[in-house]
């Protein structure tokens, strides 16, 4: 890898005074995300009679945003983990994207649970009256332990970043913001014992947040799969989900990445090499993606059991989800594989608009997991109501949703103000990085 | 030839009037007829506690349409012999039903075999038609006996009628149900009919659940009887299977309240594994703070 | 207390005339002018008319004891996740007899005071081969004993009682529908918006009788386990004209469709009754009885809706099987 200049003066202009440009951005943010509090007032006040759930399809957007905030957040966290025990050096510019990506999506996504329930009054009744036994109160301990682990992560690795902002002299921004650089840099002068330290910290925080993620979103699973319905009680819906987590997640880091990229000119951290290695990792998990998405549903179409095949007409109907269906197999599969997979079409840009269409299709993949399932019980529905036979998103939903978007945007947008996108003090480590990292030590290490 | 003088034309005048006389009868009665023809059930009501009541039914209409006659007048007599006495006069509940409890010691008139004839009547209104029905009762007693031979259990039911002077005389051929109390209504076992002893004998069978202690409730019943009414006696004997009452803790399952161990002791085992790295991990920070102090 | 009783007398009133007897019987109890009433509930009282030994009328007041289980009044709070001792509810529906009159739906909703929009019973037209004939099939709570909506509750609102009930504590509930989505039978029903008012206050709320409903929370049937305490069948079973439904206690091995009474296991054993989907391992505690020898035509029950209504039975009927024409 070529030596590149990383110093922090580089990057003291994107955190001094934001410009006109970044307030209106936050305002329009801002907006959104209060119109999004507004409509969940309104079906606080009114009751969830104003979202489009009803009695059978009980769950709706709610749970597919849920489910897909937090696989992106998986990605973020397994890439930035990984990079840190694992010592790869290419790895080190996109971990503070990635670990932003983790938390924002944790941050915006966990709340969308708390919108599927009825009477958020009660919400403290978890804690009160909680039952082990519930994939439930499963999600709530692993996304909240997940959450608090990811955001020690975050701040473990602006540590040194902090403590260089503060020795840095130039930089010109509010003094209440030098002290809180003063006070997050715990006195970290770079000292070797602090070095040792530090680098302890990371990797332990790095080597049980993978294995918490995992658990977290496998979990996530459970809230489907423990329930007897088909197209949900299946066995291989753990590493499914964690897969088509890792695949979203990956897919809008490219995405963050080229945005940064093209908006704070960071050509020189965020490079080919990066689009081309993220693109590689892309196919690979289209393609394990593919494999898991064809065994899940060969097994139960081979066996043809009346329910599910009632389920699986409905993918196969136009009336009904075979629009979206197609959607998602183009851009979750065939285009990536495409369009990643042939040199001359791998460009940054591609890259970019597959990974985007990939994140809206593994949306979508989450919208199908959730609302056909539910449209389709053991029993079939034999009920007038249109409304209570098929689902539709309100206003308030898709208030929500919108929102919930804006909010993570929001997260990004005010936290590259206060430290550099790019984790300066790792990058330049890596580049004197020249021992492989220890796993374990052997005997006489 | 139309002539008053022609035998055959008064004759005819005559038949013409008689006809129209007859149909302007047959009119008027057609317009009494507006009114609703009532029907009247008498029954009788001799219950286990000794409650005993007179219940009459006014029903009108058929079919869907059928219903009860409220507000109506019934006058209630008792007939003994060619005397009547006037017991009351009530009126009809909601439902078209009279019901009148007889205070316990109350005798009614009654001939010497113990008999006596109730009668009602209904002068009906505008609406409805007016009726009348009577009915006899006898006072029946109905005594259970419990016998146990070689582990087969006989009950034994004795009937006997009671005449005016007191005296018991066994009634033969008898209808009785038995059956045993449940939560919401009796359970038949079996129709009996008595012998010319006046007893009926039914084998109970070993598999009946009872209460807590294996109590049942053998209930006995004479329904719609010509000369008796509806009459039931019960009466309890240790037969029946005992049930648990015991309210028993529900296991640890993953549909009580209480999770079992196993599950407990592995979302303990995970979340101290992980809690533990973390605080070790910010134990590192603290160490470094300390540091530079 | 849960409902207007005098309309569903006049309801059962073509049942009563022929059955009064019966009826007459089970609620006549004893001219024991003071009865006590150990439950401390509020006794109910009725006006009798009693002929006295001098041949006057008086009307006399004296204490209704219909109790059948004590305590009578429904427990608040905590004690309702105590079971009844000793009980162990079931249900038995025939479906040879039911012809979708949907009397017990009516029933049930004016006892629960539910919207007409709101169904606890379903009557379902189930066909289970493409050959065999339709048939109309009730389904309400099934109170398993293993059931997986109570598995799911991450606050313990829905709860299992040892005498087979299935209840939801409305107080408790925080609204996730979790247990919506893990019944397969479709049972459980959300209030979506504000139910319509009560009598029943929120300070006497009991899960066994499911009132007042609050909006934001999971609602399902309850087996009327407070007409149980009273000795009085579910309104769904009092109401069947049909008398398709069987309701009683296991331990008492009796169930009773309020004209008739038979033992639970003879009913079971001769008519070959099973529970839907047994392969769920859900345990059900209600039994059918297969739709053989049909009192009725499937068609009849057709007769009183409207052409939409009709409508939705339409896959069933032509064996179109959820696919859209």
């Amino acid at each position: 890898m070529n030596t590149i200049d990383i110093s922090i003066k580089n990057f003291a202009n994107s955190l001094e005074k934001p410009s006109n440009r970044w307030y209106a951005m936050v305002f329009l943010l801002a907006i959104v995300a209060l119109f999004g509090m507004y409509a969940l007032v309104r079906q606080f006040l009114d009751g969830q009679i104003i979202t489009g759930m009803r009695d059978n399809a009980v769950w709706g957007i709610y749970t597919a945003n849920f489910v897909f905030f937090m696989g992106l957040s998986y990605a973020g966290a397994l890439i930035s983990c990984a990079g840190q025990l694992l010592r790869i050096k290419w790895i080190k510019p996109l971990m503070r994207m990635a670990e932003l990506l983790t938390v924002s999506s944790l941050i915006v996504g966990a709340p969308f649970i708390l919108f599927c329930l009825g009477r958020l009054d009660r919400i403290h009744f978890l804690f009160l009256h909680g039952r082990i036994q519930s994939p439930i109160t499963w999600d709530v301990i692993a996304i909240s332990t997940d959450l608090v682990f990811c955001i020690a992560f975050l701040y473990f690795t602006h540590i040194r970043d902090f403590a260089k902002l503060r020795d840095y002299p130039d930089l010109k921004v509010a003094n209440w913001r030098k002290k809180m650089y003063k006070i997050l840099a715990l006195g970290y002068k770079g000292t070797d014992e602090q070095k040792k330290y530090l680098h302890q910290a990371h990797d332990i925080m790095a080597a049980i947040i993978i294995p918490t993620a995992i658990i977290a979103y496998s979990l996530l699973s459970l809230l489907f799969s423990m329930s007897l319905r088909p197209g949900w009680h299946s066995t291989i819906f753990s590493p499914y989900f964690v897969v088509t987590a890792g695949y979203s997640g990956l897919a809008l880091l490219v995405v963050i990445m080229w945005i940064y990229r093209k908006n704070r000119k960071l050509e020189a951290y965020i490079t080919n090499l990066h689009f081309n290695y993220l693109a590689f990792g892309l196919v690979l998990l289209s393609f394990i993606y593919a494999y898991f998405t064809f065994s899940e549903y060969l097994t139960d179409w081979y066996n043809q059991t009346k329910t599910f095949n009632m389920l699986l007409d409905k993918f196969f109907d136009f009336n009904q989800y075979a629009g979206l269906s197609v959607f998602h197999i183009v851009f979750a599969f065939i285009v990536p594989v495409i369009v990643l997979g042939f040199p001359w079409l791998r460009t940054i840009n591609n890259v970019t608009l597959v990974s985007l269409f990939i994140v809206i299709a593994l949306w979508v993949k989450r919208y199908l997991i959730v609302v056909p399932t539910l449209e389709t019980p053991y029993i079939p529905i034999q009920d007038v109501r249109s409304d209570f036979v098929h689902y539709s998103v309100s206003w308030v939903e898709w208030a929500l949703s919108f929102s919930g978007i804006a909010v993570m945007i929001l997260i990004f947008t005010v936290a590259s103000k206060i430290a550099p996108i790019i984790p300066v003090s790792e990058v330049e480590d890596a580049q004197n990085l020249e021992k492989p990292m220890i796993l374990f030590k052997t005997k006489g290490d | 030839m139309f002539s008053l003088k022609n035998i055959y034309t008064w004759i005819s005048l005559i038949l013409l009037f008689g006809t129209v006389f007859i149909s302007a009868n047959q009119l008027s009665a057609n317009s009494a007829a507006k009114q609703e023809r009532v029907r009247m059930k008498l029954y009788y009501f001799k219950t286990d506690a000794g409650d005993r009541k007179i219940q009459i039914g006014l029903t009108a209409g058929s079919g869907k349409n059928m219903h009860g006659v409220k507000n109506g007048k019934v006058m209630l007599t008792s007939q003994l012999n060619d005397s009547t006495v006037t017991l009351a006069t009530l009126e009809t509940d909601t439902l078209g039903f009279v019901t009148l409890f007889l205070s316990p010691d109350l005798k009614l008139p009654m001939d010497e075999d113990g008999k006596s004839i109730i009668a009602a009547n209904y002068d009906g209104d505008d609406i409805y038609a007016s009726a009348s029905g009577d009915m006899e009762i006898s006072d029946i007693d109905l005594e259970f006996t419990f016998e146990e031979e070689d582990s087969v259990k006989y009950l034994n039911i004795l009937a006997n009628r009671i005449d005016g002077e007191g005296n018991k005389i066994p009634v033969e051929g008898l209808d009785i149900n038995i059956g045993v109390q449940r939560l919401y209504s009796v359970l038949p076992i079996e129709k009996v009919e008595t012998d010319e002893d006046g007893s009926a004998v039914l084998e109970i069978s070993n598999d009946l659940p009872g209460d807590a202690v294996g109590l049942l409730t053998f209930v006995a019943r004479i329904e719609d009887n010509d000369d008796f009414g509806n009459v039931t006696k019960s009466a309890s004997h240790e037969w029946g299977t005992p049930v648990s009452y015991e309210i028993k803790p529900l296991p640890r399952q993953l549909w009580t309240d209480e999770a079992p161990i196993w599950m407990i002791a592995s979302v303990c085992i995970i979340l101290m594994g992980a809690w533990y790295h973390f605080f070790l991990s910010i134990s590192k920070l603290i160490k470094l703070k300390k540091l530079s102090d | 207390m849960k409902s207007n009783d005098h309309s569903a007398n006049r309801r059962n009133f073509l049942k009563s005339t022929f059955t009064l007897g019966a009826a007459a019987l089970a609620t006549g109890s004893g001219v024991v002018l003071a009865h006590n009433n150990e439950s401390g509930a509020t006794t109910k009282t009725e006006k009798i008319k009693v002929l006295t030994t001098e041949g006057k009328v008086i009307e006399i007041e004296r204490p209704v004891d219909n109790c059948k289980i004590n305590p009578c009044a429904p427990p608040i709070g905590n004690d309702a996740r105590q079971g009844i001792p000793g009980r162990s509810f079931v249900m038995v529906i025939d479906l040879a007899r039911c012809k979708n009159a949907r009397k017990c739906i009516e029933g049930c909703q004016e006892g629960h005071n539910l919207r007409p929009d709101q169904e606890w019973l379903k009557v379902y037209l189930m066909k289970d081969n493409p050959a065999s004939e339709p048939y109309w099939f009730p389904r309400q709570c099934f109170h398993c004993d293993n059931p997986p909506c109570v598995k799911v509750c991450p606050v313990g609102a829905t709860f299992k009682r040892q005498d087979n009930l299935v209840l939801v504590d409305d107080n408790r509930c925080i609204g996730c529908k979790f247990c919506v989505v893990a019944c397969p039978y479709s049972v459980r029903i959300f209030n979506w918006e504000e139910p319509p008012k009560s009598d029943v206050s929120l300070e006497e709320y009991s899960p066994e009788v499911s009132l007042p409903a609050q909006v934001g929370t999971v609602s399902k049937c309850d087996f009327c386990a407070d007409r149980s305490r009273e000795g009085k069948l579910p309104y769904c079973a009092s109401s069947c004209p049909m008398g398709a439904m069987y309701f009683g206690d296991r331990n008492e091995d009796a169930v009773s469709n309020g004209t008739e009474t038979v033992r639970f296991t003879q009913l079971v054993k001769d008519r070959a009754g099973y529970r839907y989907r047994e392969e769920l391992g859900t345990k059900p505690n209600v039994w059918y009885l297969p739709p053989v020898n049909k009192m009725f035509d499937y068609e009849s029950g057709l007769g009183d809706l409207s052409e939409e209504k009709q409508k939705v039975y339409d896959d069933i009927r032509y064996n179109t099987n959820g696919k859209h024409k």
